[in-house]
């Protein structure tokens, strides 16, 4: 039976940790920049190159996806937010508190998982949506923007926001798992920023086998509007095989906490 | 009251806690008393559910404590001093904690005026000092006015008014029914402070009874005596049966018999006393005894090493 009361108590505890330390406040911070500064810039870039372009990369050119491209690099700044929220526990001894506090372990988890996927998911909302706007104007002077009532754009931006409310509780799986902050954001960045360009690097069969199938690149469909190589999953597809992911993580990271010792 | 039956933790090869059984009584305070690596943190750890048993068991008033829902009320703990985020404050560290047992946010501002913090209560706590560090995990043990307190070297790092206030407390607290299980190396504070002790070396109980019993059960006491005619002394006291040892100082110490039946004994053989005196054993010289087999950590001149807890 899930008692609710009680996880109410232990969302309240969560909430007020979350928002009594600074790496909250900054993290966001970081993440805003990241998302709406480095999708202007890529946009910018790429507008500008448009007319230089060869015919095979006007075709692949996704002004939605340049657009909300900074979130592959908020989701950096988001995960280290999420992270932090379980190791600083750890690196600081309160993890013996909490857990005696809430004998029930797997509250503490649920609480803090489901506040770092909600904040994330709405940040990642508004820098989505914010930096497509924005980003449109750019292009706009290219002639080369795209309507959000085209088909596939509402579904990519909306994606884009989806796949950092995932990354944010993969990133928590992880940290539980490892529970160690250095470990468990080095992990994040070899599972999803190497290995992904380690894939690139593989042959061709291997890529249809196996790297499609990574969080980054199963999740990363989602965003796309335009596809070009058959090498990625679909849209929808792509991202179930990276809720599975990220919710296998969160499970594997569920049991270790309630029979580990701490 | 807290329950130990037949606990045990091995950690690989070593066994921390070894086949421990023990019962801590409400209305007094028992002093958890042990070498460096006897496992007094572990047992600490087994008692609150943060670490798992490898065998045996211990309940708080009555059930095992991860079965206790919102426990606070019901035990309250202070594990490390200093566990806490540096960049909380005092205040909203113990916010957190009251919230996760839907304690009322006014017993927050109590125990930070009762353990002297409230001026700096809105600071990070990463400037603490040990010794605040300390009085914020009292503080945090004591927020939802448990009924059995459990506390690891709660006196570390305190300056004497400190540690003063630690022992009040603890009495005050003992004397209103509740359970105090208080860990210490400081044997002569916990002379002072607890009416009980468990003394534990390398896992395994060593001495379970009052603190005046333990006394008696180390070196026990013997009888001093300095005479002119020491060696008329000796021959007097090994015939009726008791035990003498001629000291460094060159002074005698008698045991087997009481101080009295010395004194009675001279006076009728004509012997002369320069000096007469009950010498009672310390606490710190009687576990020093008990726990000399079980001395984990042994520094090269032979003494106890060191403070705190390794396990």
């Amino acid at each position: 039976m899930i008692d609710l009361a009680l996880f109410r108590d232990a969302v309240a505890s969560e909430w007020t940790k979350l928002r009594t330390v600074r790496s909250t406040y900054w993290t966001i911070v970081v993440a805003i920049l990241l998302g709406i500064g480095l999708g202007c810039a890529i946009s910018a870039g790429n507008a500008h190159d448009y007319h230089s372009m060869s015919f095979h990369d006007r075709l692949e050119f996704d002004p939605t996806a340049f657009s909300t491209a900074g979130l592959f690099f908020a989701q950096l700044a988001l995960g280290v937010f999420a992270i932090l929220a379980m190791t600083s526990e750890y690196s600081t001894g309160t993890i013996r508190t909490t857990m005696a506090a809430i004998p029930q372990r797997g509250y503490t988890l649920a609480a803090k998982a489901l506040l770092v996927t909600a904040i994330s998911l709405v940040l990642a909302i508004g820098i989505a949506f914010g930096a497509f706007f924005i980003c449109q104007q750019i292009f706009a002077h290219y002639h080369l923007a795209v309507s959000i009532h085209a088909p596939g754009v509402l579904r990519a931006v909306i994606g884009a926001a989806l796949y950092i409310g995932g990354i944010a509780l993969f990133a928590t799986g992880l940290a539980t798992i490892i529970r160690h902050t250095a470990g468990a954001i080095t992990t994040l960045v070899a599972l999803v920023f190497i290995l992904p360009s380690v894939s690139q690097l593989l042959p061709h069969a291997w890529k249809v086998d196996f790297a499609r199938y990574l969080p980054a690149n199963a999740g990363g469909a989602i965003t796309q509007v335009v596809y070009t190589n058959n090498d990625s999953l679909r849209p929808w597809p792509g991202f179930i095989v990276f809720m599975i992911w990220c919710v296998g993580t969160a499970a594997i990271g569920w049991y270790l906490l309630r029979t580990r010792d701490v | 009251m807290i329950e130990a039956r037949g606990l045990t933790k091995s950690y690989g090869d070593v066994v921390a806690v070894n086949d421990l059984s023990f019962t801590v009584e409400p209305g007094t305070v028992t002093g958890f008393l042990g070498p460096n690596g006897a496992g007094k943190s572990t047992t600490m750890r087994l008692i609150l559910g943060l670490d798992k048993p490898s065998a045996g068991s211990v309940t708080v008033n009555g059930s095992p404590y991860t079965t206790h829902h919102r426990p606070l009320t019901e035990v309250g703990a202070l594990l490390e001093a200093k566990a806490i985020h540096g960049g909380r404050s005092a205040y909203n560290h113990l916010v957190t904690v009251a919230k996760s047992n839907h304690i009322d946010r006014k017993r927050v501002n109590e125990v930070l005026e009762l353990v002297g913090l409230t001026s700096v209560a809105k600071k990070r706590a990463g400037k603490f000092s040990l010794g605040m560090g300390q009085r914020l995990g009292i503080a945090t043990a004591l927020l939802g006015d448990p009924k059995v307190l459990i506390l690891d070297e709660p006196v570390n790092g305190l300056d004497p008014e400190g540690i003063l206030w630690v022992r009040n407390l603890l009495k005050y607290m003992a004397t209103q029914g509740k359970t105090i299980f208080v860990s210490s190396h400081l044997m002569s504070e916990m002379a002072l402070t607890a009416d009980h002790l468990i003394v534990i070396g390398r896992g395994r109980l060593i001495a379970d009874a009052s603190t005046a019993e333990v006394i008696r059960l180390g070196s026990g006491s013997h009888v001093r005596v300095r005479s002119p005619q020491a060696a008329q002394l000796v021959t007097l006291v090994d015939a009726h049966e008791g035990g003498a040892t001629t000291q460094p100082d060159g002074s005698l110490s008698i045991t087997g018999l009481t101080q009295e039946q010395v004194g009675e004994l001279a006076a009728a053989n004509g012997v002369v006393l320069h000096e007469l005196t009950l010498a009672t054993a310390s606490l710190e010289e009687a576990f020093m005894e008990l726990t000399e087999e079980a001395v984990d950590f042994r520094a090269p001149g032979g003494s106890i090493g060191g403070e705190g807890d390794a396990a």
